[in-house]
């Protein structure tokens, strides 16, 4: 049983290996078929008239976002860009577009019950769940899906389960991936995320493994660094240093080249994370971050980035003291946390109280409260700007998808949201969602929504309390992305579920 | 030297007597320069509202009040002034929750729970919540009766708004949970309730005998029913923890159109919105929270509850909004809102819920709920719209205090 559970381990490790092995290899067979794709006329979307947040830069009022195909192929002043003959165009004046936001700590928005580094990500994502409907909905069109294991989503009852369970000593699994809503055809920006381990509050046992395993780590990249050199060296009668898969990931990792999501929470939990960071030259992405205040600087001073949370980890913060009369120093929860760790310099993105979907408990804890969420931060005087920037930019910066996803740049992932409102408005209702150039969304054809009107005192449109008698929608049947060469790709007419409404 | 000694006394006590005088008093402030929501009419730019001891002295436009001398002046500029928010659900306040022996519990109070400016409270100032009707919660069929109170203040008498605030009456959803005896299903606890009730309004009936002189033969006291008394009298109401179409039904069939009770939907959720109408008719109020929406599976339709109340009938007047403490934390009132308008709730019937119809359905709008000479000072300054989670309070006042400056506290929320 062990070994079976040590192949396991490897294939996602491997898989790592050769990911690693393609970025190098002449990519000869995609210029191909890039080059096939070039003889098809290129498929144009152009977003015209809207105020654009590009989040790299500055607002641009009466704006034009222009997609070719999958990607973004430029973004400016209605002036300064022509939409080319043929162009799909999207009449966004009075709107707003913005880059899809990205859920940098989820579980359940990929409709998968969590992963882990005994499944393929792709094996487990489900382009049907409602719950990737209800998050797209939300404007999220990248979500990272920590190893959830057991505890994973289950649609509609509760908050999700921990999106990053991890083991001390490091478990190789997660997923980044896109909410390609009725297709699984480019869902996937990295399958393993990276490498994840907890710290457990009292320190100990966990700490003790978790240093062993970073050590060992350490080691082995010494090693490995040293067998790399003699390679080079043409020496002769080399062996090469052997390491299990999850050390071989850790070394990874300290390479800079995954990263290494840690869980830590407390003073105690962050102030052990900084010491192995210390230790072993780690470079650490600290999910949660709820004393990270009381350390903002000797944080800032290290490569280690936040998935932080504003308010507190449950929803029982009322009752949770501001300051707990038994100790003296700087503790517990504030608003302030994420502008505490501005000032000092620290990198982090905003996540939600409740990492799934919830239909059924409290509101504004979910995913589906992500911009409200970090809408939060601005209380604690963080800018509004910035507060965008930490569920889109910042988020996929640190997620190393920034090349792909996070602002609305020429050659980026066609991911863009045509709003009502402003993007941090709590009115604002995505109107449309592209995800990689496809329309994923349309919030005039889903029954989720399409009630609430902008203007809020003209009521209702279009409901009935009491529901219609439940019908079965054969034509709802979305398409499934086989790459079967039908153009789904570019498709945008047959994206949603209840499209033929 | 025994008259000296009296002497300093009597002047030590003169002293005493003067400086609690004073700080009973409360400060005199102008709030100047923002827009004031006063909840009594259209909002005022530019607006400028006095408080002089501890209550609300004078609001209106800056060129038609004028900020007499001594006045502390608040400048509000760019800021929204707004009554400070009612909490119509809380459980955080106080120290207890249920009691959980006796599924009906009409002897018990909450009123000797509360708990002065505790860690829950400071930070519900902060939030702009400045009074709050403290229950039993509804791990009981009938829990007790609850107190409304401020979320400042540190004597009792500052803090206590009313008393009997409110009787808790579970049904449905919590309560089962109680077991081996009857009332452990929902029919149970049903007979129980009208039972209690029942009984009360009898002993209130024979008690109404004797003190009108129709009868010389004196009843019994019973503790057990004599809050009971102004319930019958129609002094509180029931906040009854309903929600499902079925439970609401019960609760309108059972206390209102049978006992003849003033009654508040509470929590009201799920699908509970499909007895609007009816509830309409009888001009009961809705108190929705903490869930803001549920999601329809019929027609795939995530439904906003406190839009759907609203919508299908209850109206600007008597719908509320609730935190269910700590369901929601009590400084998220707000939030609430925010949620209850994302999901299809005007903004301005938002403000409502949680300010003046709050108050009204608390039967405790001659204080609280509005900007309006004569009422409590209690003012919740915003830098912007509140329902925005990027706005903040800046200064709360709480009875005429600055219970809450986020310049001098350092503090925020």
């Amino acid at each position: 049983m062990r070994h079976a559970f040590a192949i396991l381990l490897l294939i996602p490790a491997l898989a790592l290996a050769q990911k690693g092995a393609e970025d190098k290899k002449p990519k000869k067979a995609e210029d191909a078929a890039a080059k096939k794709e070039d003889a098809k006329p290129p498929k144009w979307t152009a977003i015209v008239g809207g105020k654009v947040w590009p989040v790299s830069r500055p607002p641009i009022e009466d704006g034009i976002v222009l997609l070719k195909n999958d990607k973004i192929f430029a973004v400016g002043p209605r002036r300064e860009l022509s939409v080319p003959k043929g162009a799909d165009v999207i009449d966004a004046s009075g709107r707003h577009v913005a880059p899809g936001f990205v859920a940098s700590a989820a579980s359940g928005a990929l409709g998968a019950r969590g992963t882990s580094s005994r499944e393929k990500a792709k094996d487990k994502v489900d382009p049907f769940s409602d719950v990737m409907l209800f998050c797209l909905a939300a404007g999220i069109t990248t979500a990272h899906e920590g190893p959830g294991g057991r505890r994973g989503f289950f649609p509609g009852r509760g908050g999700g389960g921990s999106a990053f369970s991890g083991t001390p000593t490091g478990m190789v699994g997660g997923v980044i991936g896109k909410l390609t809503y009725g297709t699984i055809k480019g869902f996937e920006l990295r399958d393993p995320a990276g490498v994840y381990m907890t710290n457990t509050a009292r320190g100990g046992a966990a700490s003790t493994q978790t240093d062993a395993a970073l050590k060992k780590a350490y080691e082995y990249r010494k090693k490995r660094n040293a067998w790399y050199r003699d390679l080079a060296a043409k020496k002769k009668d080399l062996k090469e240093p052997k390491a299990d898969a999850t050390t071989k990931a850790l070394a990874r990792c300290l390479d800079r080249e995954i990263p290494l999501f840690m869980s830590a929470s407390s003073q105690k939990q962050i102030k052990d994370v900084l010491e192995l960071v210390d230790r072993y030259d780690a470079p650490m992405i600290v999910h949660d971050g709820l004393e990270a205040w009381t350390m903002a600087r000797e944080i800032g001073q290290r490569p280690v980035k936040l998935l932080l949370t504003h308010r507190g980890k449950n929803s029982r913060a009322g009752t949770r003291p501001y300051r707990d009369p038994h100790r003296t120093q700087p503790h517990g929860w504030t608003i302030r946390n994420g502008a505490l760790l501005s000032q000092a310099g620290v990198r982090w993105a905003t996540i939600t109280v409740g990492k799934g979907v919830n239909t059924s408990l409290f509101p504004g804890r979910d995913l589906m409260g992500l911009t409200m969420e970090a809408c939060f931060s601005v209380r604690g005087g963080v800018t509004s700007t910035e507060a965008l920037r930490s569920v889109t930019l910042s988020a996929a910066e640190i997620l190393h998808v920034d090349d792909r996803v996070g602002s609305l740049d020429a050659g980026k992932d066609a991911d863009v949201l045509v709003m009502d409102r402003e993007p941090l408005d709590y009115r604002s209702f995505v109107d449309l969602a592209f995800v990689n150039g496809r329309l994923a969304y349309d919030r005039a054809k889903v029954d989720l929504w399409n009630h609430i009107q902008t203007d809020r005192s003209k009521g209702l449109k279009k409901w009935k309390p009491w529901g219609p008698w439940p019908e079965l929608r054969a034509t709802d049947t979305p398409e499934v992305g086989n790459g079967n060469g039908n153009g789904n790709g570019n498709g945008n007419g047959n994206g949603n579920g209840n499209g033929n409404n | 030297m025994r008259g000296v000694r009296i002497l300093i006394a009597v002047i030590f006590l003169v002293g005493l007597v003067v400086a609690q005088a004073k700080r009973d008093a409360g400060g005199r402030f102008a709030i100047t320069g923002g827009t004031v929501f006063t909840m009594a009419g259209p909002p005022i730019t530019s607006g400028v509202v006095l408080v002089k001891d501890k209550k609300i002295e004078k609001v209106g436009a800056a060129d038609q009040v004028a900020v007499p001398e001594g006045y502390t002046v608040i400048d509000a500029k760019g800021h929204w002034v707004v009554p400070g928010f009612v909490e119509l659900h809380n459980h955080t306040l106080g120290t207890d929750l249920h009691d959980n022996v006796f599924q009906v519990n009409p002897e018990l109070r909450v009123l000797d729970n509360v708990q002065m400016e505790g860690p829950a409270s400071r930070i519900a100032v902060a939030g702009g919540v400045t009074s709050a009707l403290i229950i039993p919660g509804s791990g009981s069929n009938m829990g007790g009766f609850g107190v409304i109170v401020k979320t400042a203040g540190r004597h009792p008498k500052d803090v206590v708004v009313k008393f009997p605030g409110a009787l808790k009456i579970a049904q449905a959803g919590n309560p089962e949970q109680y077991d081996g005896d009857l009332g452990h299903t929902v029919m149970g606890m049903n007979w129980m309730i009208r039972n209690v009730l029942s009984e009360g309004k009898a002993y209130h009936e024979a008690w109404n005998a004797f003190e009108k002189g129709k009868t010389k033969i004196e009843p019994d006291r019973d503790p057990r029913y004599e809050y009971m008394r102004g319930l019958f009298r129609g002094e509180y109401p029931c906040a009854v923890h309903t929600q499902q179409v079925q439970v609401v039904q019960s609760s309108m069939r059972i206390l209102h159109d049978e006992l003849g009770l003033k009654m508040v939907v509470d929590h009201g959720t799920f699908d509970g919105y499909l007895n609007a109408p009816e509830i309409a008719k009888r001009s009961i109020p809705v108190a929705n929270g903490p869930r803001q929406f549920w999601y329809d599976r019929r027609q795939g339709r995530m439904i906003g509850l406190t839009a759907a109340w609203y919508w299908l009938g209850v109206g600007d007047d008597r719908i509320g909004i609730n935190t269910d403490s700590p369901g929601v934390p009590q400084e998220e009132l707000f939030y609430q809102g925010t949620w209850s308008i994302r999901m299809g709730l005007p903004e301005s019937v938002a403000l409502r819920a949680l300010t003046i119809n709050a108050a009204r359905m608390l039967m405790v709008a001659d204080r609280l709920g509005s900007l309006e000479p004569g009422k409590d000072a209690d003012i919740a300054i915003w830098t912007g719209d509140p329902f925005d989670p990027r706005s903040r309070t800046q200064v709360v006042l709480v009875s005429g205090k600055v219970a809450y400056d986020a310049d001098r506290d350092g503090i925020r929320f």
